[in-house]
């Protein structure tokens, strides 16, 4: 574990409530950053990424250190993004459109526009990916962790993460070439 | 390096940071292999269009506003309502759905329970035949309650023509 991330969690341990502060500083943006990529809105991200560190203030006093802490925070970041989708696909009324209702087109140069279509095509593409591929492209490709660490906090082989990678980005390739030929 | 191996390495390449010798172990590949050449292709692309969405930020004034409200829910006692009630909770966009839904079910209900009692129906064809049918039946014909069932379902059910006079009526 980050030797930081070991101190902090030591030292809640001993009872600084101060500690976790520092915690939370450190690592809500990541976090909220994962939820937000795969939840519909803002308020939802906001709310999940809320809830995370409610559990992990919980939780603290047993980690036992074995994995790092970022990687069990993702993990309890992943897992309720999941819960999340779950409980909305429950509720299919909900629009998809609401995800890309937040970044209205600006009006400005054509280029500018354009970058903002494409911007929000990837976004819808993205959220038509499965829950799971859609939390494996973000932690790989957003996020940057390595495919061991993804597996990690999946709880799945490292190669069942890469070849769910390969098919996310194939399928997101045909889901963007086909939104871009009825385009044109 | 055989296609299999290297579409694994490409993913390292394209999504992620690589040791130089695989890339140069993978270009080597490429070089001979139009297919995988194809594959990289797309998947850089695609990688690359993915990347260059921006990260979602949060409003202005944000932050210390959810490290306060942080700070509150973590003061909050743990009851079991609470945590039955953040289980059950709906997300917030889906607020009026909910409501809505839970509108149709009130009327639903109410539509049910506030509705006149129905007429009285005449007895069922299988309450006219269980007086008839006593323990020593039951004992000498163990399936005699599946056979009742196959005929109610049948020729016994009850919207279905009778077949024979009715039963005189039971002792």
């Amino acid at each position: 574990m980050d030797q930081e991330d070991a101190a902090l969690v030591e030292a809640f341990k001993r009872g600084e409530e101060s500690a976790f502060t520092a915690l939370v500083i450190k690592y809500r943006e990541t976090v909220y950053r994962i939820a937000r990529r795969m939840v519909a809105n803002h308020e939802d991200g906001a709310d999940i990424t809320q809830e995370v560190f409610i559990r992990a203030h919980r939780a603290l006093p047993r980690f036992d250190g074995r994995s790092h802490l970022r990687t069990w925070l993702y993990r309890i970041t992943v897992n309720l993004c999941l819960d999340y989708q779950e409980r909305r696909n429950r509720h299919p009324w909900v629009d998809l459109e609401e995800i890309t209702a937040e970044a209205p087109v600006e009006t400005g140069p054509v280029a500018q526009a354009e970058a903002e279509a494409t911007r929000q095509a990837i976004t819808r593409a993205v959220a038509v990916l499965p829950p799971r591929q859609r939390a494996m492209v973000t932690l790989r490709l957003y996020q940057d962790l390595p495919y061991g660490e993804i597996a990690r906090i999946m709880g799945c082989s490292e190669g069942t993460v890469k070849a769910t990678m390969f098919a996310a980005l194939r399928k997101l390739r045909g889901l963007l070439a086909t939104e871009w030929s009825e385009k044109r | 390096m055989q296609c299999p191996e290297a579409r694994d390495a490409l993913l390292e390449i394209i999504t992620g940071r690589t040791p130089p010798d695989l890339r140069r172990a993978v270009a080597v590949h490429l070089a001979d292999c139009p297919e995988c050449r194809a594959v990289a292709g797309e998947l850089e692309e695609t990688a690359a269009l993915l990347r260059a969405v921006p990260d979602p930020a949060p409003p202005e004034g944000f932050w210390p506003d959810f490290t306060l409200r942080l700070e509150e829910r973590i003061r909050e006692p743990v009851t079991v309502g609470g945590r039955l009630r953040r289980w059950f909770r709906t997300p917030p966009s889906l607020v009026p759905a909910a409501a809505t839904a839970a509108a149709a079910l009130v009327f639903a209900i109410s539509s049910v329970v506030l509705r006149p009692p129905l007429p009285p129906t005449a007895p069922s064809p299988a309450a006219l035949v269980a007086p008839y049918i006593t323990d020593s039946m039951r004992a000498l014909m163990p399936h005699l309650d599946e056979a009742v069932q196959i005929w109610q379902s049948g020729l016994g059910a009850e919207n279905a023509e009778p077949l024979l006079e009715p039963l005189p009526q039971a002792p």
